[in-house]
């Protein structure tokens, strides 16, 4: 056996025992930060929304609306983590869409209105109870409205972002970031009373219930104020919060699946149960058609599914139906690259080479044809995941990736692993010398000349 | 060597007569359209079980519940000692749901005999769906007492009052999917967008790599329509047994089409390639359909395992997954049968037809 081989060898060991290790530990699982293999809404259960953004109603310019749209979506992710949601998905989908996955809501029309609503900033201050316990609670300001007599009466309201007036601008000067925002004439007596009330003392800043951070108040703010002492991250976080905590953007509801999640477990151990016996279905027929290049091959599958499971976990894939079936097919396209080596391979046997030469001539012939075809399938994967992620079906991307990553692995075992092991058993002259371990024996022997064959 | 070439004319006769039968039916009884691609809803309506009265019990905070089904229209739940607020609360949760309760309370533990109605018809529930003002829906009946209903539009909000109103005759809705007017028609667009894309791509591709054949892009031609051949074809078999089946045109199965785009081509490139390579060995005096001829006999052993191998692999999940992805799944098994076959049957012939047409069945190499 030549090094190469034997270094080749040393190699696939090594993937295996990697793969195997990142599939069934759980230490080297925690080394690097991959716990389990992801599972798409269709397995898991849930709810799959699809909001879309109605600027022109709530009058937002062009410009803007990029900002708002992840505006939103923080806001969504906010109060989908408040929720506690595992896993949640919310992305941006196109110019004007969001789409948000629930896994494990059986609730949707509770979501749904979780979503729907767009969280308000709130003003806190810092209470000590009689223990010396430090708690928040809102800061409230009197007004005086007009009650329904038509007496103007005192009330007491609580200090939010309802009563800001106008956009919350970011101004970075050389002292650090500075948050500028108006309040309105409400808004400016309420500002008025609290910071007088709080100079000196932490003023809370919370979307929703949600601590943001709390400066302490430097001046009295009544016409407008700045929040200051935050890093430019932040700050531009906070902006973006605030501009999206006010911007009342209408959701529409474009589009919902339910998916229920009793169904969802059945699935996947059904589907563990259809990928072992379909590989195992796979292997055997291999065998039996292709004898020793056969046993080869059923090994290389194996630890091919082996490779691809745990590329689906490192990457990480979040795995849906349509993922768990581009898989399978790709354990088929991995079958049809051996298949062409071995179908060129006994080709070459029956036209008088020996079985090592034979061997060799088997992967070169074969090349071009697994390659080209690969690649061409390689191209619709690229459709399907462009067309999966503009129109957010995150079972489509699955599909697409699963598939793509079973092909590209696929052709790794297929000429590296099939190759170096027949290349192992080359070296062995009592293998090499008999026919039938490779093909069943023929009646006639045929002659064939170049470019046609007679049968 | 089979003789193909020589049959060709037969292979086209039966895939013209299949298009035209296809298009027959699909001009006779449209495409079976899903909800991806139309807009709508379709929700699926049964009967309360036993799971849905756990959730409910779980939502209204009653610990350590059980339910179970015990006879026809009964159900049997357990729970720990309920307080009479509980009971109340119960009874008002699962009144709604048409339910009549009779509670048997021990010191530890209460039991509660619950009756349902009986499973509704599916007369009862067009009454009721014509009641909430959607005469147009369509109602299909599915297993186990359940109805998959297909409404046109469902305004915000109207899902409730869609809930509560069958809920009283104890009917629970227990999967709602609904896409809007105009994403639909956007995913009609993207998917017609995704086959041309697809297609375009290939050809180039195809076209790349087989530079060094004369007159290239034949082939990547030839593969396109073999191509397009199979989609129709997968398109018209779905339309003709839509009913059946039971399938329906949705996002799933235009995954299913696509990945079959890919396989159809994928197969017409190794056949091709045996082709390329044959011609490139192939002596002045050969004629071009007997180079083609050799090659289609060549790859027809491996043609036939992969297919083999792929539909196991596709039948085996099949068998175990089933429902979700069925749609997907069938249209690979239909749609990897025909990829083989017009690539064998169709592409190379077309080849073939092509090069007799341009220069009269002597090999050329090198020029035009």
């Amino acid at each position: 056996m030549v090094l190469r081989d034997k270094l080749l060898l040393v190699l696939i060991f090594i993937l295996l025992a990697l793969a195997l290790m990142t599939l069934f530990w759980s230490g080297f699982n925690q080394a690097i930060d991959r716990e389990e293999i992801k599972l798409g809404l269709d397995l898991k259960g849930g709810a799959h929304l699809v909001y879309q953004a109605d600027f022109d109603q709530a009058q937002i310019p062009a410009d803007e609306r990029d900002d708002a749209l992840k505006g939103a979506i923080a806001v969504i992710e906010n109060r989908v983590n408040a929720y506690g949601v595992n896993e949640p998905v919310i992305q941006k989908v196109g110019s004007d869409r969001i789409l948000v996955q629930l896994p494990g809501i059986e609730n949707i029309a509770e979501a749904k209105r979780l979503i729907g609503e767009v969280a308000l900033i709130k003003f806190m201050e810092q209470v000590t109870d009689d223990n010396g316990n430090v708690t928040w609670k809102p800061a409230t300001g009197t007004l005086t409205v007009k009650n329904e007599a038509g007496q103007e009466v005192p009330v007491e309201r609580e200090l939010t972002s309802q009563y800001f007036k106008g956009k919350v601008e970011l101004d970075i000067p050389q002292g650090g970031p500075i948050i500028k925002f108006q309040w309105n004439d409400d808004g400016a007596k309420l500002s008025r009373q609290i910071t007088t009330r709080l100079q000196g003392k932490p003023l809370g800043i919370f979307l929703g219930d949600q601590y943001i951070s709390a400066p302490i108040v430097r001046s009295v703010i009544t016409e407008s104020g700045q929040i200051e002492g935050m890093e430019l991250g932040e700050a531009k976080r906070l902006q973006k919060l605030l501009n999206a905590g006010r911007i009342d953007v209408p959701l529409h509801t474009i589009e919902e699946h339910d998916v229920s999640p009793i169904l969802g477990s059945d699935f996947v151990d059904q589907s563990k149960k259809a990928g072992a016996v379909g590989l195992l279905a796979i292997v055997l027929f291999m065998i039996l058609y292709y004898r020793l290049p056969g046993v080869m091959a059923g090994l290389a599958l194996l630890i091919y599914a082996v490779l691809v499971l745990a590329a689906f976990k490192v990457w990480p894939v979040t795995l849906t139906l349509a993922g768990i079936a581009g898989f399978i097919l790709s354990i088929g396209m991995a079958v049809d690259a051996n298949v062409l080596i071995f179908e060129r391979m006994r080709e070459e046997i029956r036209m008088g080479r020996t079985i090592r030469a034979a061997m060799e001539a088997g992967f070169s012939r074969a090349w071009p044809a697994i390659r080209d075809s690969n690649l061409t399938t390689l191209i619709t994967c690229g459709v399907l995941y462009w067309m999966g992620s503009s129109l957010g079906v995150p079972s489509v991307q699955g599909f697409a990736l699963t598939l793509a990553i079973g092909i590209v692995i696929s052709l790794f075992t297929a000429i590296v692993i099939t190759r170096t092991f027949l290349r192992t058993i080359g070296g062995n002259p009592s293998l090499m010398g008999n026919q039938t371990l490779f093909l069943p024996r023929r009646k006639e022997q045929m002659t064939l000349s170049r470019g046609g064959a007679q049968r | 060597m089979i003789d193909f070439v020589s049959k060709r004319y037969w292979f086209f006769i039966a895939s013209a007569a299949a298009t035209v039968v296809g298009i027959i039916f699909m001009a006779v009884s449209g495409l079976p359209w899903g909800i991806d691609f139309t807009g709508g809803t379709n929700m699926t309506v049964e009967p309360v079980h036993a799971e849905f009265l756990k959730a409910k019990l779980d939502e209204l905070n009653i610990p350590e519940a059980t339910a179970q089904a015990t006879a026809e229209n009964t159900f049997l739940i357990q729970t720990r000692a309920l307080t009479e607020e509980q009971q109340t609360v119960i009874t008002q949760a699962f009144e709604a749901l048409g339910l009549t309760l009779t509670f048997n309370n021990a010191a530890e533990s209460t039991e509660i005999t619950a009756r349902t109605k009986p499973p509704i018809t599916r007369s009862e529930l067009k009454a009721k769906l014509d009641e909430l003002d959607h005469a147009e829906a369509t109602i299909q009946e599915a297993e186990g007492n359940s109805f998959i209903v297909r409404i046109k539009e469902i305004k915000e909000g109207e899902r409730s009052t869609i809930e509560t109103t069958l809920g009283a005759t104890g009917t629970i809705v227990s999967s709602l999917d609904s896409v809007s007017d105009p994403i639909a028609k956007e995913k009609a667009r993207n998917a017609v967008i995704a086959v041309a894309v697809a297609s375009v791509g290939m050809l180039i591709y195809i076209w790349w790599a087989f530079r060094k054949v004369p007159k290239p892009l034949r082939y990547g031609v030839c593969a396109v329509v073999a191509m397009l051949h199979d989609v129709f074809l997968c398109l018209a078999f779905f339309t003709i047994f839509a009913g059946p089946l039971n399938i329906e045109i949705n996002l799933m199965f235009v995954t299913g089409i696509l990945t079959v785009v890919g396989y159809s081509v994928n197969d017409t490139v190794v056949v091709f390639d045996r082709i390329r390579e044959n011609l490139t060995k192939a002596s002045r005096n050969m004629r071009f359909e007997d180079v083609v001829n050799n090659s289609l006999t060549e790859t027809l052993t491996r043609c036939i395992i992969t297919v083999l191998t792929t539909l196991i692999a596709t039948a085996t999940v099949y068998l175990f997954v089933g429902e979700a992805i069925r749609s997907f799944l069938m249209v690979l098994l239909v749609g990897i049968a025909l990829g083989a076959y017009s690539s064998i049957f169709i592409a190379s012939m077309l080849l073939v037809v092509w090069e007799i047409r341009g220069s009269r069945g002597k090999l050329s190499k090198g020029t035009t």
